[in-house]
């Protein structure tokens, strides 16, 4: 009681202190940098930048009350308070104030859930967004550790670098030969896990030109670090010139892929002209047949095999 | 002759030789300091073979620190690596080094840092809280120590012998399949952890056992203290969950050895379904680690307010209904494997409705501060730091939960700010106030405040500085377990303050070995009697340090608070005293942990005679252990009278 002001202006200070540490250090270290997620670049992204705030804002009307009350309670109630205080040492619980905060994260999560209902099935990978015009099908291939992206339309496929053209639906359908993977263009929104003998889907849409990165999210060995791509989003002339600088280079067809699916790394940017139009699906039916490892898998357990 | 095993097992690069020559020679020191100090024999007799469930806790204790030393190090590898090294020519660390440093450091911080620092706890505490002089299968709890260590020891050896694992902490099939990884890593992580998850699942099933049939007369359901409750639902999550976690291995392990396709690409087998399963263990395990650090803070922060804890009937029933649906959440952690949306949905809400009893503690804790008289020692200094991390860990958490935020930070290091934040501010603090609080109990001195408050704050800083960079990070499109970057990205400058945020924990760490090492340099000043902190429940009613049979007398209780209303009720001390039979030692839990550690190696290594002479040794081992005779050693009351004089009593 007597000691006046000892304890308590160190840990209120330090608190303090760290704040303002964090607000400043985090302004100076982002100005000027690419925080993609909050600055996206497509529809489905926007719309998880929204719900993302919408969340953050929400869960504040219980860690706001939470983290005066835990300020108010270390300050008002401490050993040595000059101030007096009321001290009721056989204070078991109080049934209304309970209820309260039974009721407060109760009456956020209710409409949070409901919230999360509805967005899931609206943010749902699968859904494919429809904005009139039409959609871009790309098919893409986890490799170790490069991916593959054939256009079948335009029947061509390039190697770590993916040409969309903006302001049009891109429908993804993905499957990978390799270890389980997952594509993330974090400035067009949601990633999704790919996986051998399986295909899925993902319709993402750009809504500005730019280059933006995209990644592989799920390790898949020592090369995974290379699997960042360059996404272009471009207009759709230069889509246009990009589609006709791939027809003119080299073939790929299932030998070629089967060439180009062994493990390597830092491989650059490849462009082919598809010949093999079933390419795709017959990268994931060959784990669906009966035979089991084709000679590809065998190929990839040899070299992984040397490098141990 | 030896199967796999040869020359070629033992490590080549400069970095693991240099790891495996430091952790030797300190092994050896050890082992050469013990042998030059004749104290194996006193070792063997008084530790290694005890049944006391005390001695036991140290002992994982002790565990649970050297793991935490090496989980730090392989922190502060992956760190330099993200940092400094990948942006460099220096090739110091490669890929291959450093995914089987994240994957050590995931899967030595969770099977031997927290689970072992947890078991410390519920041997320390759980007996003594409910009045009860040891553990309703002794021998069983001893052997569950020895397959702990044995699975510890097993893992570690794959430093000098072998590799370790690549795949991550929980080894995701394909990528941990025979296909991706042919080497020895997967099958030492599987076989380790295979042992040490026996281990917990006994000692689960031992410590329900001891809480429902061994209390104090008196102390119904009720009545029993907060902490004793967080292990019964914490202990309950590792009876249902722990064979889940038996059999995944099991089966991955079969893929691997004689080429079952349970969870391989092809021929029918799925790896969707060993995610599935991983999971349905692994997300109950958080809340198995977490639980019983909202008892510690539930036992301290009454004692250190002077004041009831607030709601105990919400805090139960909040502790039952988070265990409940931490069953019912796993899905959460692959939204994005495409279940589809109304199944991701339902796991969403379920997972955020786990935020609502969170919340309630939260609030109890601080209306149990309310109206006291709040004492700030080290330990509630580290409950502060736990509040602020916690709520902000709960915060993203609750942004993970929504499906539609998932599918853009999942993977990210948002994840991994995440996670660290619930473990780490949780977990960690939890264990480190805990120790803080009880360790006078057990040593009859008390740890250095002064230090004890300087590691506090090193380590809520060091936290905040080191992982608050990776939520921004995940935001920038930054994934986990990166070993190299393009510079052009931005991000070296937010690696190098997380980076500065783990010398920072460092120095905590540092300031927490001084901390120990001094305060026992000053034992004598920082003295202290049997309950120091004038504690509540029945632990602090012991003589310190805590005898053999730990209560002379068996209490019986009347109230919530068993030992505060001894205290005030003036209850008189006991003057007779009769005999007391307390388990005898025996060395069977070393043989049963030792043998499992050799049938594991040998299935690692391929060397099958070794696996069936090791493992008839033994089945004949643990069914003669059965047949002891002489369970239990008798401490004569004039014994009693002796030793109760020369403790140190408070009231009683």
């Amino acid at each position: 009681m007597t000691k006046r002001g000892k304890a308590p202006w160190g840990p209120v200070a330090g608190i303090v202190a760290v704040i303002l540490a964090i607000v400043v250090l985090g302004v100076l270290l982002l100005s000027g940098k690419s925080i993609d997620i909050l600055q996206p670049a497509g529809v489905i992204a926007s719309q998880q930048k929204d719900l993302l705030i919408f969340t953050v804002v929400l869960t504040m009307f219980a860690v706001v009350p939470v983290f005066i009350l835990l300020f108010m309670a270390a300050w008002k109630f401490r050993e040595g308070n000059p101030k007096k205080t009321k001290y009721s040492p056989d204070d078991e619980g109080n049934r209304t104030l309970e209820l309260i905060w039974w009721g407060i994260p109760l009456t956020i999560i209710t409409i949070l859930g409901i919230v999360t209902w509805v967005t899931t099935h609206q943010l749902d990978p699968f859904r494919e967004l429809d904005n009139g015009k039409e959609p871009v099908r790309v098919q893409v291939i986890s490799l170790d550790w490069k991916w593959l992206f054939i256009y079948p339309d335009q029947g061509i496929a390039s190697v770590n670098e993916l040409y969309i053209p903006v302001n049009r639906p891109i429908n993804f359908t993905l499957t990978a030969d390799s270890p389980m993977s997952a594509m993330w263009i974090p400035k067009l929104g949601s990633q999704i896990y790919v996986m051998k003998g399986m295909s899925t889907k993902l319709s993402l849409m750009s809504s500005e030109t730019g280059v933006f990165k995209g990644s592989n999210t799920n390790i898949t060995g020592k090369g995974y670090s290379d699997m960042y791509f360059k996404v272009h989003s471009v207009n759709e002339s230069s889509w246009q010139d990009w589609i006709k600088k791939a027809e003119k280079a080299e073939p790929l067809n299932y030998k070629q892929y089967q060439e180009l699916a062994k493990p390597s790394r830092n491989i650059g940017i490849k462009l082919f002209a598809l010949e093999d139009k079933e390419l795709f699906d017959k990268v994931v039916m060959k784990y669906v047949s009966s035979s089991g490892m084709d000679h590809n898998t065998d190929s990839n357990y040899e070299a992984r095999k040397g490098s141990h | 002759m030896f199967g796999r095993l040869s020359l070629d097992a033992f490590p080549t690069d400069i970095i693991t030789i240099g790891g495996v020559a430091s952790g030797g020679a300190v092994v050896l020191a050890i082992l050469a300091f013990i042998t030059y100090k004749k104290k194996w024999r006193y070792l063997w007799n008084e530790w290694f073979t005890s049944l006391d469930p005390k001695k036991i806790g140290t002992m994982y204790a002790i565990v649970a620190a050297i793991m935490l030393l090496r989980g730090v190090a392989d922190a502060v590898m992956i760190r330099a690596q993200q940092a400094v090294l990948s942006q460099t020519d220096l090739n110091l660390i490669d890929s291959d080094m450093f995914q089987q440093v994240f994957s050590a450091h995931g899967t030595i911080m969770i099977f031997f840092v927290a689970m072992g620092g947890m078991f410390a706890f519920i041997n320390w505490i759980v007996p003594l809280q409910i009045g009860a002089r040891d553990v309703a299968f002794p021998l069983l709890n001893s052997i569950s120590f020895w397959l702990f260590a044995g699975g510890m020891v097993l893992m570690n050896l794959s430093l000098a012998l072998g590799e370790f694992s690549g795949a991550g902490w929980l080894a995701y099939p394909p990528l941990s399949g025979l296909e991706y990884s042919p080497g020895t890593g997967v099958d030492y992580w599987i076989w380790s952890l295979q042992i040490a998850g026996v281990g917990s699942l006994l000692s689960g099933v031992n410590f329900l056992t001891t809480i429902f049939t061994m209390r104090a007369k008196g102390m119904t359901l009720m009545k029993m203290p907060v902490f004793t409750w967080s292990i019964v639902t914490s202990m309950l999550l590792v009876a249902f969950v722990f064979p889940i976690l038996t059999v995944t291995l099991t089966l991955l392990g079969l893929d691997r050895l004689i080429g079952t396709h349970f969870f391989t690409s092809d021929l029918g087998g799925n790896p969707m379904m060993y995610i599935n399963l991983i999971w349905a263990w692994g997300h109950p395990e958080v809340y198995i680690l977490v639980l019983p650090a909202f008892g510690i803070f539930s036992e301290l922060v009454p004692v250190f307010s002077r004041k009831k804890l607030f709601g105990y009937k919400s805090m139960v029933f909040a502790l039952s209904s988070i265990m409940l649906l931490s069953f019912m959440v796993w899905l959460h952690h692959f939204f994005t494997m495409g279940a589809g949306a109304n199944v991701n949905a339902f796991f969403g809400i379920t997972t955020m409705l786990i935020a609502v009893p969170t919340g309630v503690k939260v609030f109890n804790w601080i209306f149990t501060m309310w109206r006291g008289k709040v004492k700030f020692t080290s330990s509630m200094i580290w409950f502060m730091g736990f509040a602020i991390t916690f709520t902000i860990g709960g915060l993203t958490g609750v942004m993970l939960a929504v499906p539609g935020i998932d599918f853009q930070v999942h993977n990210s290091l948002f994840l991994v700010a995440h996670f660290h934040n619930m473990i780490i501010g949780g977990v960690v603090f939890g264990f480190f106030a805990g120790l803080t609080y009880w360790w006078p109990k057990f040593t009859g001195w008390k740890l250095h405040e002064g230090l004890g408050k300087i590691a506090a704050w090193l380590w809520i800083v060091g936290f905040l500085v080191a992982f608050l960079p990776l939520y921004a990070l995940g935001f920038m499109g930054a994934v986990r377990r990166l070993d190299d970057y393009d510079p052009s990205f931005g991000w070296q400058s937010l690696f190098i303050v997380a980076g500065i945020g783990v010398m920072i924990i460092g120095l905590g760490v540092v300031t927490q070995i001084t901390q120990i090492g001094y305060s026992w340099l000053k034992r004598k000043q920082l003295k202290v009697n049997s309950d120091p902190w004038d504690g509540r429940t029945l632990e602090w009613a012991t003589p310190t340090p805590v005898p053999d049979y730990s209560f002379a007398k068996l209490p019986i209780v009347s109230d919530r608070d068993a030992w505060w209303e001894m205290k005030h009720a003036k209850t008189k001390v006991p003057t007779k005293y009769e005999d007391i039979e307390i388990p005898k030692n025996t060395g069977y839990g070393v043989y049963i942990g030792l043998l499992s550690t050799i049938v594991a190696f040998s299935i690692i290594w391929h060397i099958w005679w070794l696996v069936i002479l090791s493992g008839v040794a033994l089945v004949v081992v643990a069914i003669s252990s059965t047949l002891r005779e002489k369970t239990e050693r008798v401490i004569t009351a004039a014994d009693i009278i002796a030793i109760e004089g020369k403790r140190q009593r408070s009231v009683l």
